[in-house]
C-alpha cells in the first residue's frame, strides 16, 4: 500500500504507472528477511530501463539469492521530480515504496554518458550527498549511507565519476555483483553494533576482486606546466592503500551458457521502448571495428548453446505472454549456427503467434529467406551500416563491408519488395575526406537507381534514409588516441551532405552535434571532468540524452567555471584538451587503471594499420593476438573459431 | 465460447491506463493457455473487450471483460482459476459467466455508479458540517442547469454543456473530514457524463478550494440495458 502523499502525488504527474511497480514477475520479498538491500538504478525514465535486458539478469540472479532483495529505481520525469523536492519525498524503490536513502547498496548502470547528470541527480533526490568524500565521512560519523556502485560499459572509463561513485565493477556483472552485495552482508555482521565500520570492512573485502574499482585508494597527478608531459595530462596514478590492485583487471564471465538467465521477466504495465521477450546468444564480437567499444570490452566471443537458446526463449514467452521474441548479441548472424537456430526459432514463434525479430543480420542469402519468412508482407526497412562512404575509409575503421555487399543486398531486397531501406554511417572518423561524404551520397544515388532499374521509371514508393552519427572516440579502442572533430566541422559536413543528398526518394538524417562533443568529453574524461559534470548538473543539466531537456547553453556555463579551476584558458580550451587533441601515445590515459584483456601494443598495432588504411581479418580466421586469450577462453562454446 | 469475467481494479493499480490492463489480459490468457479467438483481416486481434473504459486513478469494484475463446479447451471455472493466480495485485477477478448475447457489454452499458470522495481542508470543515446532506443536495441537484466546459474529442475549444440530464441519482453524505457523494451517471454510447464534471461543479457549487489529486473515485457498479451479466 503506498501512502495518501504519494497517492495525490500519483493523481498529477504523467504516466503515473512510471512509479507504482506491482507489474507481473515483479519480486516481492519481507526486507526484514534478508541481509543486505540493494537499489538497482537505471539513470533514465522508467520506458528507457525496463527495455534493458542486463537490469533483468541481474535482478533475477540477485534475487534468486534469499540474502539480498534487489529493487529497482529510475530517474524520475521532471514533472515527477518537480514534485518530489516540493513535498520532499525522497526516490524510492517500486517494490516497497522504500526512500533509496534507507538501502545498503544503489547500483547505477551506466549505459551511455549523456545519462552522467541523472546519476547525480538521483542520489540527489534520495536524500544524498552527491560527492564520495561527503558521504564516506557522514558515514564515518555513523550516519547510514548506501554504498554507491556502478558498472556498465561506461564504467571501463570510470574516472568522470570517480569523485560521486565508491565501488566500480568492470566487466561482465553477473557473478561479481552479487558477490559484492554478499561481501556488504558479512560486513554488516561483522561490524555489528560499529555501524560506522560497515563501510571499511565492506571495500577492504572487496579490494581485491577481480573487477572491483575503488577510486578512493587511488590518486592521480597532473602535469603542470613547465613539465615534461603535456599540461593537464596524467603524470602518474598513486595507490594509497596496498591491499587495492595497480591496475583492476576486468571481471569475465567465462561461460555464459552455465550463467543464469531470465526466464521470469518483470512485464511492464506500460508501453516502453522495448516489451518484449530477450535471449542473450552470444557474447563478445570478432569482427575488430576499430571504433567500436563493444567490440573490444566484450571480448572474447561466448556463445550460449542452442538448446539452452531455444528453452530460455520458450520458457520466456510462457512466463511474460510477449508477442515479440528478441535475440541478443552484437552481430546476430555471428552465432556459429545461426541457420539452424534461426530456422528452429522461427517455427517455435510461428507456432505461438509470436513475432520474431533479429537484429544487425549480416544480409547474406539467408537472412533475406529468413526476413522474407517472419516480415512477410509487412516490411519494415532494411538497414545496412556501411559506417563509411568509400572503401578506403571503410578499411581505415575496419568495417569488413563493401559496396558489392550492398549493391548485392539491395537487388535482392528489391526483388523480394522491400521498399525502404536504412543507411548509417559516422562522420568524423579519423582520416575522413571530402570523397568519404561524397561517398555516402554516392550510395544512396546508386541505390535508388538499382530499384529504377528493377522496378522501372517511378520506382514505387520506395525510399533510402541514410542517418548519420558523430564519431565518439571511446576508450580502449583503437581509436582512442584521436582527435574528435569540432562542433564548427560537423556542422559543415551536415551542411555539405545536406545539399550532396538532395535526392528524390532519399531523407538525410543526423545527430545533434553538441551532445556529441559532450558524449566524447565523458567518454574519455579524467577524475576532473567530474567537476564539470557537477556544475552542469548543479545548473540544472539532466536527461542530455534527450534533445527537449539538453541545455548547452549550462553546459557552456560549467566548462568556463571549471576551466579557470583546471588553469585552462577558457571554456572552449578545455573542451579542447579534452576533445580535439590527438594525445600521443605514451601519454597516461584516465581509463589506463582499467585492464581490459586488450592489449595495449594491439590497439596501438591497429591504430597504425588503421593510418595506413590496412584491413585486420575477422579473429575467427585466425588470431590476431588482442591478447584477451591471456586472461579467458575464448570461442567457449562456439562451434566455429579459432583455437590459436 | 464467449466468457464476461467481472473484476475489481483496486490501489496503486489504478494508475494503470485502461488500454495497459487489456495488455495485461491479453497476455495473461496466453500465459494461461488460454487461446482466444481472433478477429480476421491484415490486422488480426484478439476478440476482448471491456463493458466501459475506466478513467486513469479511478478505482473500480465492478469491471467486466468479455472475450471468445478458440474452442473449449478449458471450462468456465478452469479459466477462472488459471486467470486468478496470474493476475498482478490489485486486479481481482470475481466470477466468471458464459455469455449468449451477441451484442457487446459496452453497446448494453447506460450507466454508472460512483462514490466521489473530497476530503476537507480546514476551512471546508466548518463550511461543510454546518450544511445538511439534504441541503446540499437541494443546492446542487436542484438547479434547473448545471452548465460546465468540456473538452471535445476533435475541436479544441472545449464547449458549455448542461451536465444535469445525465445525473440519474446522487446522494451526499458529510463528515469531519470528507464530503462524499454517491452518484449514478449516464455511462455508455448513447448518454455519457464523466465524474469529472461533477467533480468540477460541485466544488465550483460549494466553493471548495480542493485539488483534484486529493479527490478519490471509485466505480462502483455498471448498469446495463438489458441484464446481460
Amino acid at each position: 500500500m503506498i501512502d495518501r502523499e504519494l497517492d495525490s502525488i500519483l493523481k498529477c504527474v504523467e504516466k503515473p504507472a512510471r512509479y507504482i511497480g506491482g507489474e507481473v514477475n515483479i519480486v516481492r520479498k519481507d526486507p526484514d528477511s534478508v541481509d543486505v538491500r540493494m537499489g538497482f538504478a537505471f539513470p533514465d525514465t522508467y520506458e528507457i530501463g525496463m527495455s534493458y535486458m542486463g537490469m533483468q539478469i541481474l535482478y533475477n540472479i540477485l534475487n534468486k539469492n534469499e540474502r539480498i532483495y534487489c529493487e529497482r529505481l529510475f530517474a524520475p520525469a521532471d514533472d515527477m521530480e518537480t514534485i518530489m523536492r516540493e513535498k520532499g519525498r525522497k526516490l524510492f524503490t517500486l517494490e516497497t515504496f522504500t526512500p533509496a536513502d534507507e538501502l545498503d547498496i544503489i547500483g547505477f548502470t551506466l549505459q551511455y554518458e549523456m545519462a552522467f547528470t541523472n546519476v547525480l541527480n538521483m542520489l540527489d533526490l534520495s536524500g544524498l550527498l552527491v560527492r564520495r568524500e561527503a558521504r564516506a565521512k557522514a558515514s564515518e560519523g555513523g550516519v547510514h549511507m548506501p554504498v554507491i556502485i556502478a558498472g556498465g560499459p561506461c564504467a571501463f572509463n570510470p574516472e568522470p565519476l570517480a569523485d560521486f561513485v565508491d565501488v566500480f565493477l568492470i566487466g561482465d556483472g553477473e557473478e561479481l555483483l552479487e558477490k559484492v552485495c554478499e561481501a556488504y552482508a558479512d560486513a554488516k555482521k561483522a561490524a555489528g553494533a560499529n555501524v560506522s565500520d560497515v563501510r571499511g570492512i565492506f571495500l577492504r573485502a572487496i579490494a581485491g576482486l577481480d573487477g572491483v574499482y575503488i577510486p578512493e585508494f587511488y590518486e592521480v597527478e597532473y602535469y603542470d606546466a613547465g613539465e615534461a608531459g603535456e599540461q593537464g595530462t596524467i603524470k602518474c596514478v598513486n595507490r594509497t592503500a596496498g591491499f587495492v590492485p595497480e591496475k583492476v583487471t576486468r571481471a569475465v564471465v567465462k561461460d555464459i551458457d552455465k550463467t543464469a538467465f531470465p526466464t521470469n521477466n518483470i512485464v511492464p504495465f506500460i508501453d516502453t521502448v522495448h516489451d518484449r521477450s530477450v535471449v542473450e546468444t552470444f557474447r563478445g564480437c570478432t569482427r575488430g571495428c576499430r571504433f567500436c567499444q563493444a567490440g573490444m570490452i566484450y571480448r572474447p566471443v561466448r556463445e550460449r548453446r542452442p538448446e539452452t537458446i531455444k528453452n530460455l526463449a520458450m520458457e520466456q514467452l510462457a512466463n511474460t505472454g510477449h508477442e515479440e521474441l528478441s535475440l541478443l548479441s552484437l552481430s546476430t548472424s555471428d552465432y556459429s549456427e545461426f541457420e539452424d537456430l534461426a530456422t528452429e526459432l522461427m517455427g517455435l514463434c510461428k507456432a505461438q503467434n509470436v513475432a520474431l525479430s533479429l537484429p544487425s543480420l549480416r544480409l547474406d542469402s539467408f537472412s533475406f529467406k529468413v526476413l522474407d519468412e517472419i516480415q512477410g508482407y509487412r516490411k519494415s526497412g532494411l538497414t545496412f551500416a556501411p559506417e563509411a562512404g568509400t572503401q578506403r575509409l571503410r578499411d581505415v575503421i575496419n568495417k569488413n563491408i563493401t559496396e558489392d555487399d550492398i549493391y548485392s543486398a539491395v537487388r535482392q531486397a528489391v526483388e523480394l519488395g522491400w521498399e525502404h531501406i536504412k543507411l548509417y554511417f559516422m562522420i568524423g572518423l579519423p582520416g575522413e575526406t571530402l570523397e568519404d561524404l561524397d561517398g555516402i551520397a554516392e550510395i544512396a544515388r546508386k541505390i535508388m537507381d538499382i530499384n529504377y532499374e528493377i522496378r522501372g521509371r517511378k520506382g514505387g514508393r520506395f525510399r533510402v534514409t541514410v542517418s548519420v552519427s558523430n564519431f565518439v572516440p571511446k576508450a580502449h579502442t583503437p581509436f582512442q588516441w584521436e582527435a574528435q572533430d569540432r562542433p564548427e566541422d560537423f556542422v559543415d559536413k551536415h551542411n555539405y551532405l545536406s545539399s550532396r543528398l538532395h535526392i528524390k526518394g532519399v531523407t538525410f538524417n543526423y545527430h545533434e552535434t553538441v551532445t556529441s562533443n559532450l558524449e566524447a568529453v565523458f567518454a574519455r574524461g579524467d577524475r576532473r571532468t567530474g567537476r564539470i559534470l557537477e556544475e552542469a548538473w548543479k545548473g540544472g543539466c539532466r536527461f542530455d540524452a534527450w534533445t527537449e531537456h539538453f541545455r548547452p547553453e549550462l553546459w557552456e556555463k560549467a566548462f568556463e567555471t571549471c576551466a579557470a579551476e583546471f588553469g585552462f584558458a577558457d571554456g572552449k580550451a578545455l573542451e579542447a584538451f579534452y576533445n580535439y587533441r590527438k594525445r600521443s601515445e605514451d601519454e597516461v590515459l584516465p581509463w589506463d587503471i582499467v585492464n581490459s584483456f586488450i592489449d595495449r601494443q594491439y590497439l596501438l598495432d591497429e591504430k597504425h594499420r588503421a593510418e595506413e588504411a590496412k584491413t585486420t581479418p575477422d579473429c575467427r580466421l585466425g588470431c590476431n593476438l588482442c591478447g584477451v586469450n591471456e586472461y579467458t577462453e575464448c570461442f567457449v562454446n562456439a562451434k566455429a573459431g579459432c583455437r590459436g | 465460447m464467449k466468457y464476461v469475467i467481472r473484476f475489481q481494479k483496486t490501489g496503486v493499480i489504478c494508475y494503470t491506463s485502461h488500454l495497459d490492463i487489456m495488455k495485461v489480459f491479453k497476455r495473461s490468457f496466453k500465459r494461461a493457455g488460454i487461446k482466444l479467438a481472433y478477429s480476421q483481416g491484415f490486422n488480426p486481434h484478439p476478440k476482448m473487450g471491456f463493458a466501459q473504459p475506466l478513467s486513469l486513478g479511478y478505482e473500480s469494484l465492478d469491471e467486466y471483460i468479455e472475450f471468445e475463446t478458440a474452442g473449449d479447451a478449458f471450462s468456465a471455472d478452469e479459466i477462472l482459476g488459471r486467470m486468478r493466480a496470474l493476475m498482478p495485485e490489485g486486479l481481482d477477478l470475481l466470477s466468471i459467466k458464459e455469455a449468449t448475447h451477441n451484442k457487446t457489454l459496452a453497446a448494453d452499458t447506460v450507466a454508472a455508479e460512483y462514490t466521489i470522495e473530497i476530503p476537507l481542508g480546514e476551512t471546508e470543515k466548518n463550511a461543510a458540517v454546518t450544511m445538511e446532506p439534504r441541503s446540499l443536495w437541494q443546492s446542487y441537484m436542484g438547479q434547473d442547469e448545471i452548465m460546465t466546459l468540456k473538452k471535445q474529442k476533435k475541436k479544441k475549444e472545449p464547449v458549455l454543456v448542461n451536465i444535469r440530464p445525465k445525473i440519474r441519482e446522487m446522494v451526499f453524505f458529510t463528515s469531519e473530514e470528507c464530503l462524499r457523494i454517491d452518484a449514478v451517471l449516464d455511462s455508455g454510447s448513447d448518454s455519457n457524463l464523466s465524474p469529472e464534471l461533477v467533480i468540477t461543479t460541485v466544488l465550483e457549487r460549494f466553493g471548495l478550494d480542493i485539488p483534484r489529486s486529493e479527490i478519490k473515485v471509485t466505480r462502483n457498479k455498471i448498469h446495463f440495458k438489458e441484464h446481460l451479466t
